[in-house]
């Protein structure tokens, strides 16, 4: 019965195969507070932020870069990209890179490398353990950092969490993930952002790695998360979903056509920064009007950071909109009651003061 | 190309799902549930009773419909003016009374007597118009109301003369034949019926009083808003009512001679029930004669078929009473499921493979490679104007543009700092062209071809055009009439872009992708309009080559340019000219040196060419995804392209970021000059080209140097 259910519903589009998409509401009420925001630094791909001896230093792609100085002074370069960062306990930080290796930089472990695993080869985000282990996301088993929208349209949940302790052994803490993408611990446990899903999940500390829902129902894909030292978390979410984009993944003829003769730019798929090519998809709600284009109109790509309580209710976010030029915020950090964020798709790392913005 | 994607192919070129949407929105589809309900009436008590289709039946069913008839019809007036009449029951007792008291007892002529009864009906319509129309009280109790005083009147009245009725006498033919007559056979009361129907549906869709009715009963805040005399209008419906309630108890008198008690009750209940049957609304403003006469039959074939079949009495009532309900939930659910129905398939979208777009962003050797020049354009009229559609400039060098709010706006030369409305012509003005006199042609969204002469005079020139043959919605009339130009001969071609949907729609038709474009042409020394070709992709720019032997036109959907010949070895064909733009061309105009300009609205993108090529996708998108959501081509870029005679590209001029115009929707050449026009941007461009003609300008290339006759 409810296999016929479900097939009656795909068929008509309604019950669970209806298109709807959670509102930008409540906690989510649009503001520009992101586009009001100063700018720090402008890269080429500013992706993860750390704090570590040197001040706040951000990843952009193959570089590390001290947001602080005016020009970015380059700390440490790689010969691969950088997918992931984190600042440690002792004041350096680690870095992992496209090919899988992890890289420490400063600290007492400064310019130790760990070798790649095969199973670990999609590093999206980094964190410390309380034992001093490395807590490691790994976004999916087939793709790799570069290719997480082909890992959307493929509607993988094939990424996992590690534990790589100071040997470098790696134990999996959890399979099964849809795109993990931020790491936090929380009162012995795990919680991780796992952006297909749009939701934050908890990982038991217990061996079976049980998971349990956090947050569900975000309106955007979340990303790296943070945690200020008033306890509050911070979330970055690096674009919005939109019905088109359900809609998309849920037509699976066109998904896999699209998939096999369309370059990945030119994807109907959520990006970092849209209009950038005139080959690019656009909505009917998209369409510029008498030269203005409108902050609510249907966009791919959106700028978001949202501010958790220590319970991980939406309490509060800051926006740039469809219109605005900090789009495709993939981590935020909160510094000496600063909110730093980088905005990838935008190429630009900005920080504003935060004391209960109104939103 | 796999045997999939030609099947799908097939399927889509072959099965007509337009159809549905279309034959749903059609008016008569209200018609369909009562012809086929009385079909199958028909069918069944023609096979369960026998001689039930002998001539005697069939007169006499035919008789007493005439009389059921009148009240129906009138009743469906009142109906469809948003009213309700319960007392046409007491009124047909009271008419049969009054009838056999002047006859029977007073021994009036029959003709005066008629006519009184006639009058007697009208006064008790004039009671119930004045209460219900100029005092505004409810209809369907005030009625009620009536229908009770007017049933004591009768009472009385049969008290006293009721045995004077039976007793009298009458020796009139005149008085036989109204009551027992045929003419050619068929009995008199159904061919008065008829003869009445035909004069109540002409009066009530070709008269002003009838158009009233029905704008009164559709709308009355509408109506009285419009001017109609509400309460007149609807005191009339009554009258009408009344007298035709009075005629058929008058024929009831002839037939029968007779007075009782019960004569005419709950005959409204039975004339509810076939006016309702027959597909009248409840509400008013939707119905027919039409529909009142096939109301009328179903329900006295019913009423007879159970008599013959034997039923009670009783269990006749209920099967009427049955059927009223049923009517009341169809005319209810019907028009709701139907107007739901007819939204979710109407759109109806095609299959459309375009051919291979050119490498216009990788490839710079392309010739429409992408650059920006025209970001730089000098911009004229900047949040002065909204959507200028199309620019056109007359010999002076003045600008006019066409606009949203329904205006030809006009820039004075040389600087075009000095605006003013040229013409209001309203609707949504499109493509412009001069005609050798001076007069601006204009096609007009929602409106037609119109034509603004040199003392600022609008007047239409064409409205329709031939209605083709297998069309299901009426596509004579012109609903999206989108741009122009105009032979030596004075002939005018132009396009409409799409017969199905109107202005504000033709993101849908971009959804549809078929062909539902076309080019009509219009011939000033007949006054004839034609359509000459069918079935464009959303039939868009037209413009006549500088030969004037045959003209240009671009299909947006399709991306392409082509060429109808108007004279010569391929007259009346036609030829692809640029079979594979990088875009979605717009208007095309005329340019120096024997060259075009084609402004491209926006550009293909790999996502949305494959989503045209699974139309099931597109349709289920239309349905689940919200219309703002929609993929859509990208039409934020601008990109004007220059082409020669044989559809050699020349140059490309584009506007990559969109900042300054997006969707270019027209351009003019004038005197070195280019004008665009956009018609969702806030501003006029112009830009200074090289490699042109400076003196070359658009009225002298079509009418000569000295155009117009004066020079200002």
């Amino acid at each position: 019965m409810n296999q016929l259910t479900r097939a009656i519903d795909s068929w008509f589009g309604r019950g669970e195969a209806s298109i709807t998409i959670p509102p930008m509401d409540g906690a989510f009420r649009p503001n520009d507070h992101l586009d009001l925001a100063a700018s720090n630094l402008e890269a080429p791909a500013p992706d993860c932020l750390a704090v570590t001896t040197q001040g706040v230093i951000v990843s952009s792609d193959r570089s590390l870069l001290r947001v602080d100085k005016p020009h970015g002074a380059e700390i440490a370069s790689f010969d691969m990209a950088i997918s992931a960062l984190t600042g440690l306990p002792d004041g350096g930080a680690a870095v992992g890179l496209v090919d899988g290796r992890i890289v420490f930089v400063g600290g007492e472990r400064g310019g130790t490398t760990l070798a790649k695993n095969p199973d670990i080869a999609c590093i999206t985000a980094l964190t410390p353990a309380s034992d001093g282990a490395l807590l490691v996301a790994n976004g999916s088993a087939t793709n790799g950092p570069a290719a997480w929208k082909r890992d959307l349209m493929e509607k993988n949940a094939s990424g996992s969490v590690w534990r790589i302790d100071r040997q470098g052994r790696a134990s999996c803490l959890a399979g099964d993930l849809a795109y993990p993408y931020g790491l936090l611990e929380d009162a012995g446990s795990l919680v991780v952002s796992e952006s297909w899903r749009c939701a934050l999940t908890r990982i038991s500390s217990s061996a079976d790695g049980r998971k349990e829902p956090v947050l569900e129902n975000l309106p955007a894909y979340p990303s790296r998360l943070s945690r200020a030292d008033d306890m509050t978390i911070w979330l970055a979410l690096f674009a919005p979903r939109s019905q088109l984009v359900e809609f998309v993944l849920s037509e699976n003829g066109y998904r896999a056509r699209m998939i096999r003769e369309i370059d990945a730019d030119y994807w109907v798929a959520p990006c970092l920064r849209s209009g950038l090519t005139p080959l690019e998809p656009t909505q009917q709600g998209g369409v510029k009007q008498l030269g203005v284009l409108k902050p609510w109109s249907p966009s791919r790509s959106y700028g978001l950071v949202a501010r958790l309580d220590p319970a991980f209710r939406p309490t509060a976010s800051l926006h740039s909109r469809a219109n605005g030029r900090r789009h495709g915020v993939t981590s935020c950090l909160m510094v000496d009651k600063r909110l730093f964020f980088a905005a990838k798709g935008d190429g630009i790392v900005a920080s504003r003061t935060y004391e209960g913005l109104a939103s | 190309m796999t045997i999939g994607e030609w099947a799908a192919r097939l399927r889509y070129r072959y099965v007509p799902d337009h159809v549905v949407g279309e034959v749903l929105g059609r008016r008569w589809m209200d018609n369909v549930i009562p012809v086929t309900l009385l079909i199958a009436l028909a069918i069944f008590l023609a096979t369960a009773i026998p001689n039930f289709t002998a001539v005697g039946n069939i007169s006499d069913i035919a008789r007493q419909i005439g009389e059921l008839g009148l009240i129906v019809v009138g009743l469906t007036i009142v109906m469809l003016a948003g009213g309700i009449d319960l007392s046409v029951g007491s009124n047909f007792a009271l008419a049969n009374v009054t009838a056999l008291t002047l006859i029977n007892v007073a021994q009036w002529p029959i003709e005066a007597a008629i006519a009184a009864t006639i009058g007697v009906g009208a006064l008790v319509g004039l009671v119930n118009g004045f209460l219900v129309g100029f005092l505004r009280l409810r209809a369907f109790l005030t009625t009620l109301v009536t229908l009770t005083l007017i049933r004591a009147v009768v009472d009385l009245l049969l008290e006293v003369y009721s045995v004077r009725i039976a007793t009298g006498t009458v020796d009139s033919s005149l008085w036989d034949f109204v009551g027992a007559g045929s003419i050619l056979g068929v009995p008199f009361s159904f061919v008065l019926l008829i003869v009445i129907a035909i004069a109540g549906h002409f009066v009530l869709t070709r008269l002003r009083v009838g158009w009233r009715i029905m704008a009164v009963g559709g709308s009355r805040r509408a109506a009285y808003n419009a001017g109609i005399s509400v309460p007149r209008t609807v005191c009339l419906t009554y009258v009408v009512s009344g007298i035709l309630s009075a005629l058929a108890g008058t024929l009831y008198a002839s037939r029968l001679s007779g007075a009782g008690p019960d004569t005419g009750i709950g005959l409204e209940l039975t004339a509810i029930t076939a006016a309702l049957i027959g597909g009248n609304s409840v509400g008013g403003g939707r119905g027919s004669v039409g529909k009142a006469l096939m109301g009328t039959i179903i329900v006295s074939l019913l009423m007879n078929g159970l008599v013959r079949l034997g039923l009670q009495n009783g269990a006749s009532s209920m099967v009427i009473g049955a059927v009223l309900l049923m009517a009341i939930a169809i005319d209810v659910r019907w028009t709701r499921w139907r107007q739901s129905l007819r939204a979710k398939v109407y759109v109806s979208p095609g299959y459309l493979a375009l051919p291979r777009a050119p490498l216009f962003v990788s490839d710079p050797s392309s010739p429409y490679a992408m650059n920006d020049r025209l970001r730089d354009v000098e911009v004229i009229g900047l949040g002065e104007v909204d959507g200028p559609e199309d620019v056109i400039l007359d010999p002076d060098g003045n600008l006019y543009c066409s606009v949203r709010q329904g205006d030809i706006v006009r820039f004075l030369a040389p600087d075009y700092v000095e605006r003013e409305v040229y013409a209001h012509v309203g609707g949504r003005p499109l493509g412009m062209a001069f005609d050798k006199d001076g007069g601006l042609v204009v096609c007009i969204g929602g409106m037609g071809l119109y034509r603004v002469d040199k003392l600022r005079k609008v007047q239409k020139i064409t409205a329709e055009t031939n209605r083709s043959r297998l069309s299901i919605i009426d596509d004579s009339r012109m609903r999206l009439a989108d741009d122009l130009d105009i032979a030596p001969d004075g002939k005018v071609y132009f396009s409409e872009a799409t017969i199905r949907y109107g202005f504000e729609e033709w993101v849908v038709d971009a959804l549809e992708g078929r062909g539902n474009g076309r080019i009509i042409r219009y011939d000033p020394t007949t006054g004839v309009t034609r359509t000459i070709l069918r079935n464009l992709l959303f039939a868009n720019g037209v413009c006549m080559a500088h030969d004037n032997k045959s003209f240009l036109f671009a299909e947006t959907w399709a991306c392409r340019i082509s060429r109808y010949w108007l004279e010569g070895l391929k007259e009346g064909t036609t030829e692809v000219v640029i079979a594979d733009l990088p875009g979605y061309p717009d208007n095309i105009n005329r340019g120096s040196r024997g060259t075009y300009w084609l402004g491209l609205a926006g550009t293909r993108t790999p996502s949305y060419d494959m989503a045209m090529t699974m139309p099931a996708f597109r349709r289920r998108m239309a349905r689940r995804v919200a219309g703002d959501e929609w993929l859509f081509p990208n039409v934020n870029v601008g990109c004007v392209v220059h082409f020669d005679e044989k559809g050699g590209v020349i140059e490309t001029l584009w506007d990559g970021s969109g900042d300054n115009h997006p969707a270019i929707t027209s351009m003019r050449e004038h005197r070195g000059y280019l004008y665009l026009g956009g018609v969702t941007n806030n501003r006029i461009g112009r830009i200074k080209l090289a490699d042109v003609d400076p003196d070359w300008t658009g009225p002298a290339s079509y009418w000569g140097e000295s155009c117009w006759g004066t020079r200002r």
